[in-house]
This record gives C-alpha cells, structure tokens and sequence, in this order.
C-alpha cells in the first residue's frame, strides 16, 4: 500500500521532470532559431563585425547550438539557470527581485476573479434562463471578449485621469506602506481578472446547475433546510472538480498575460521583463524566466491535481479500487 | 378514526409543456391517518411521484399550475409560505426517495447527513445529535452503526443507503411520511427487510404512510389502504383487501391479472394489459382506461365514469362504467 503510493508519487515527479525538459528544450530551439543577434543588437548598427564577433565569443554565441544546448542544461540540473546578456546579472538574482511582482499580481486577480464568479455563479444556477442569468452571461462573455489591454486602458482613463483614485502607472513597494503598494497592483490585477472571472463563471454555473438537478439536492429541500444551507453545503462541494481544473489552467495562462498588463501600467514584475528581454534576444534570461514559468504551470496544475481527492474523496476511493472487485 | 393527517381534495396538477397544458394530476382526493399506511399504485406516467411531490409541498405553485385543497392537520399546505412549508419539512413531513444511492450526498458521510436533520431542532447540540444519529442508524438495523457514521454512500451497499435515508427521514419523528418507490431499486430480499421496516416504523412511531409503488404485491402486503391511479385519475380507492381481492373497475382487474403468480396454479399465466397509457396532453374524452379496456361499453367513450362508493362497500370507491362483479373477482 505505501509502497505503491511511494511509487506513483515516484512516478509523477518523474512526468513533471520529463514535461519540463521537452519545454526547455523547445524553449531553447525555437530561439535559436529566431532571427536576430544578441550581440549586434547590444552594439548597435555601427559597431564593426569585428567587435561584434568578439562580444559573440565572449558570451559564448559561436559555439555550436547543441553545445550551447548541454551548457545551459549542465548549469540548470545545478541551479544555475546563466546571467543577462544585457546585464550580467544572474537569472535567478532577476527572479528573486522580480517574481514576487507578478505573483502578489496573479493571487490578487485570482481573488477579484474568484469572489466575483463564485457568487455570481450561484445567482446564475439559481435563476437559470431567466433574466438575471442572461444578464449575467451576456456580462461574462463581455469579458471574456474583451482583452485584457482594453480593459486596463478603460480603468486607468476612469479610475485615474478622471477619478483619481489610483495612480495611472509605477509600481509602489511595501515599503512605501500597505495603501500606496495596493493602490498600485489594484488597476492591473482587475484588468487581469477578467477573463478569469469569466471562465470560472461559466464553469461553476454550469457544474451547479448539473448539480442542482441531483436527487441529494431535492432530499436536502425535503428535509427543510435553507437555500443558502443548500447551496454552500450540498450543492457547491460536488461541483468544485471543474473549477479547480480551470484555475490551474488559467492561471499558467495568466502568466503569459502578465506581459502586457504589466509593461502596460510599468509593473517591474516577470511578464515585463520577459517582453525586454525577448526583444534584446537575451536568450539565457528567456530560456531561464520560461523554464522558472513552465515550472509553476506544471506545479500548479500538479497541485490542482492532489487537490482533487480532497475536494470529492470519491476520486480517492474510486483510485483505490481501480481494477478491483466493484 | 380521528381527524386525518393529510386531506387532499381535488387535487389538480397542470404542467405547462411545449404541446400545451399537461394534466399529471386529475382530481384526486385521498385522506391518511395517524398510523396508517397508504398505498398509491398505478402504470409508470400515472402521476404518482407528482401527487406525493405535491402533497407534501415540494412541486408548489411556482412549478405547475394546482387547484384543489391539501390540508395538513388543518393547515392549508398550498397556502403557506416557503418558509411555513419548510418548517414542516425534515420535521413533521417527510420523504423517502426511490434511488438511495442518488438520494444520499456523495461526499458528506452518512452519520453527518443525519445529524443535519436533527439540527433543525434548536434544543440539539452537536453532541447530542452525534449520539441520536448513531442510535438512528442502530434503529434502522445498521450493524457498528458508530463505524459506519463516517462512511460515505458509496461505501455501503443499496440496502444499507436506504436504510440511512429511512434513519435521516424519521430522524425529528415525522407524522408523515412519504415513500416513492422506496424498494424499487433494491433485490428482492432486502425490498423485504426494508418493506418490514417500514411496517415497524409506522407502528412504533405511529407515522402516516404514503407508500407510492407500481408493485401490487408490495401494496397488498404492507399497507392498509390503496388508491389505483390510471393517466392522473383515481380509479379505485378502499381498503387493500376491498380493492385487491375484489376489484371493481376493469383497470384494477386487468393489474391484478398481469402480474406473474407462482402461488395460484390455476392462474399462472400474466395477461399483460396491451396499449399504451394515454398522453395525457391529450386524454380521451370518457375513461382514461377505455382504448384499452376488454369490456368498455358505449358510455366509456364520452362520459367521465365518476368515483363513487360500491352500494354494499361505502368505503370501497371505484369509477367504472362497467364494473367487474363481485363474484367473479372473488
Ligand atoms: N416537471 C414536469 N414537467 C412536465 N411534465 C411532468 C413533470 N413532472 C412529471 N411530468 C409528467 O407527469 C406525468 C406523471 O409523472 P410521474 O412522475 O408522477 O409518474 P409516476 O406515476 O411517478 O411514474 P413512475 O412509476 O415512472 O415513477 C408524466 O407524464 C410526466 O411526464
Ligand atoms: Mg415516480
């Protein structure tokens, strides 16, 4: 029995690894293969080839590729993920100053995203088709419609230039105090959350609705108890499976969106370095911060996935009897 | 007897559907005692989940249109508020469902789901209910009812599920209650346990039985009234031995004639009824049953034959045009 557990935790751990060597190794073929050349863009136009083919030596660009390719994997199996072409900073040195950013960023949005849903998700499954549950889709696939760009400028012009509620762009850090610090994340982690929002209601309402049907619903009326008793202690539980899936998928998404909120209102998080550091064709920092990203998408999904049983312990029994008598 | 627990009187229940109004319930009426167990038979389609759901309360106005009267002891049930409807519910009223396995929660465990309905008590503590919901379980005939407080209902067997949903529904002592198909997905051998649990629920506790069954033999067996529904109507009502030993409307007799005996040589052949139930967006004009009744006569077709008392039996009611007499059935 803990043996066999032992060994699928073995064995998960071993297709984590596995999934993040073939994205690493993707990740650092396709920008090989990539026009452009760090160093010549480094210098500029009107440095001499010579210049630039000895800057090329130094940073190690005319070694062959699979060369290149052992070196940089050599350095990561130790911890090691290189430094900036740009800066020579350390990778890793750029994450510690940078990741702490974008995630206070992502687990702000995922907040808005998830009190708006989850409420609105009840309403909707309560009153499905009537008008409060169209109203609400029609807002849903508003957002879902509109990028994350948009909604940020449309924020920044109402909540800012007219209002002048939130700072328009910069980042504050704790430092500066717990008021000047939200004020700063607030306007991009709702331009973030939209999209999620979205999805999570849809799913939720969807799984509710199935769920409102069941028959352990209909007994649980029988026996007197409240509407609200009903919904958040029967009826929401079984159906959180979907959600959960959802928000391990979103929120790997949710990096790469990061990207654009972040350069948009000049967040010093990862998206907004990734963006420079790809246009500089500092390969080592991209194949570093996507290796870092790749890596919290699968740990998260992973995580998503031992959640699982907890959530709806059917999942952990009905595992335990697989193959067996039923 | 004294006043009666539940009085349903012309009950009518309209669905609205896409082919126009749908009549699931036609005019019913029906009294249940204290202590008393009813049984309600009848095809698949007749209308006997929408009757029980309707009597207790739980298809309500904003379900389908209804007309008629259901008086629980002497409160109007269809003129009470929800929150009036649900006090009664899990406490005065209750139900047992056909499917166990459906009917339970899937993933809080049994004992809790128990202890839930006693909570609505005010006077229980947790302690207190944790305790009562064991002895429930013991009640039921649960072995190491302790142990199996903490399963969930896919861990026990079907017999054992509708055992927990007989524990949650008498778990407040309930005056009423009601039971659709409640053995209908259990073997035969435990339907028995759990039919004779019943019988010994409604004795002990003196509970007022709605047993909603298409099975004859479970109704002749363990209640002690049956009402015969056919495409929403009633169509023979009385005491079980009244209604099943000598039937008097055709339909009731050709029920009796389908099912397979073992017991009685001479009768060993079922003659299964042929045709279909009527739609019952578009019932026939006269008797429900006529299209497919052996001895209609030219009445059956256009007039609705009225429920009415047999002359020798007051309490036995029928509605037949062309009534089975009473020697051959015997
Ligand atoms: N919510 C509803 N909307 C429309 N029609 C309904 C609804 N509920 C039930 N009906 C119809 O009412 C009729 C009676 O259904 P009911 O479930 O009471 O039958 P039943 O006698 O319990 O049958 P069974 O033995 O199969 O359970 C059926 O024709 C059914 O289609
Ligand atoms: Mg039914």
């Amino acid at each position: 029995m803990n043996r066999t557990r032992l060994l699928r935790v073995g064995l998960k751990v071993l297709r984590l690894a596995a999934v993040l060597l073939v994205v690493s190794t993707l990740c650092f073929f396709s920008l090989a293969l990539l026009p452009g050349d760090p160093a010549r863009l480094m210098l500029g136009d009107a440095a001499t080839a010579d210049a630039v083919a000895t800057l090329r030596a130094q940073l190690g660009l005319d070694l062959p590729t699979m060369e290149r390719f052992g070196h940089w994997i050599g350095g990561v199996l130790q911890g090691d993920l290189g430094e900036s072409y740009r800066t020579g900073q350390s990778v890793t040195e750029i994450l510690g100053e940078r990741a702490p950013v974008t995630v206070e960023l992502i687990v702000l949005s995922q907040v808005i995203a998830l009190g708006l849903a989850v409420p609105a998700a009840i309403v909707a499954a309560h009153r499905r088709r009537t008008g409060t549950d169209r109203a609400l889709s029609l807002w849903v696939f508003t957002a879902l419609s509109t990028p994350d760009f948009v909604v940020g400028v449309v924020l920044i012009w109402i909540l800012s230039v007219h209002l002048g509620w939130f700072p328009a762009n910069g980042y504050a850090p704790w430092s500066d105090g717990v008021g000047p610090h939200l004020s700063s994340l607030i306007m991009p982690a709702i331009a973030l959350a939209g999209t999620s929002f979205a999805l999570y209601q849809r799913v939720l309402r969807a799984d509710l609705v199935e769920t409102l049907r069941q028959d352990y619903i209909e007994v649980a009326r029988a026996k007197g108890l409240s509407l609200t008793r009903i919904t958040f202690r029967h009826a929401l539980r079984p159906s959180l499976l979907g959600l959960s899936t959802q928000i391990g998928v979103t929120v790997g998404m949710l990096i790469g969106s990061t990207v654009v909120v972040e350069s948009l209102f000049g967040l010093p998080g990862i998206g907004d370095e990734l963006a420079g550091a790809v246009t500089a064709r500092d390969y080592v920092e991209v194949q570093g911060l996507v290796l870092v990203i790749a890596t919290c998408f699968v740990l998260v999904n992973a995580l998503v996935d031992v959640l699982y049983p907890v959530i709806d312990p059917r999942l952990a029994s009905s595992r335990r009897t697989r193959g067996g008598a039923r | 007897m004294s006043e009666p627990l539940l009085q349903v009187r012309d009950l009518v229940v309209e669905f609205r559907t896409a082919n126009g109004p749908l009549r699931a319930v036609d005019g019913v009426s029906l009294d249940v005692a204290r202590g008393e167990r009813v049984g309600i038979v009848g095809e698949s389609g007749s209308g006997k989940s929408v009757l029980s759901r309707t009597a207790m309360g739980l298809l309500g106005r904003k379900d389908a249109r209804i007309s008629g009267e259901i008086t629980f002891r002497g409160q109007d049930l269809l003129a009470m508020s929800d929150k009036q409807r649900r006090d009664l519910w899990g406490r005065e009223i209750a139900m047992v469902f056909q499917d166990p396995l459906s009917s339970l929660h899937p993933i809080t465990p049994v004992g809790q789901q128990i202890v839930e309905t006693l909570r609505r008590d005010p006077a229980m503590d947790k302690t207190k209910a944790r305790a009562r919901a064991i002895e429930l379980l013991d009640m039921v005939g649960i072995p190491q009812a302790e142990r199996r407080f903490r399963s969930r209902a896919h861990e026990l067997s079907g017999g054992m599920r509708q055992r927990v949903m007989i524990a949650i529904a008498v778990a407040n002592s309930p005056s009423l209650l009601f039971a659709d198909e409640p053995t209908t997905a259990l073997d035969v051998t435990v339907q028995a346990r759990i039919l004779e649990l019943f019988d010994e629920l409604c004795r002990e506790l003196s509970i007022g039985l709605v047993m909603v069954s298409h099975d004859l033999g479970v109704v002749a067996r363990h209640t002690d009234a049956v009402s015969v529904m056919y495409a929403g109507r009633i169509s023979e009502q009385g005491t079980v031995d009244d209604v099943l030993r000598s039937p008097r409307m055709r339909y009731t007799s050709a029920l009796l004639a389908a099912i397979p005996r073992i017991d009685h040589g001479r009768r060993a052949l079922p003659q299964p009824i042929g045709g279909l139930p009527p739609d019952l967006v578009n019932p026939p004009a006269g008797c429900r049953f006529a299209p497919r009744c052996a001895h209609a006569v030219a009445a059956c077709a256009d007039q609705v034959p009225p429920l009415e008392p047999a002359a020798d039996v007051p309490g036995h009611a029928f509605a037949c045009w062309n009534p089975t007499p009473t020697e051959v059935a015997r």
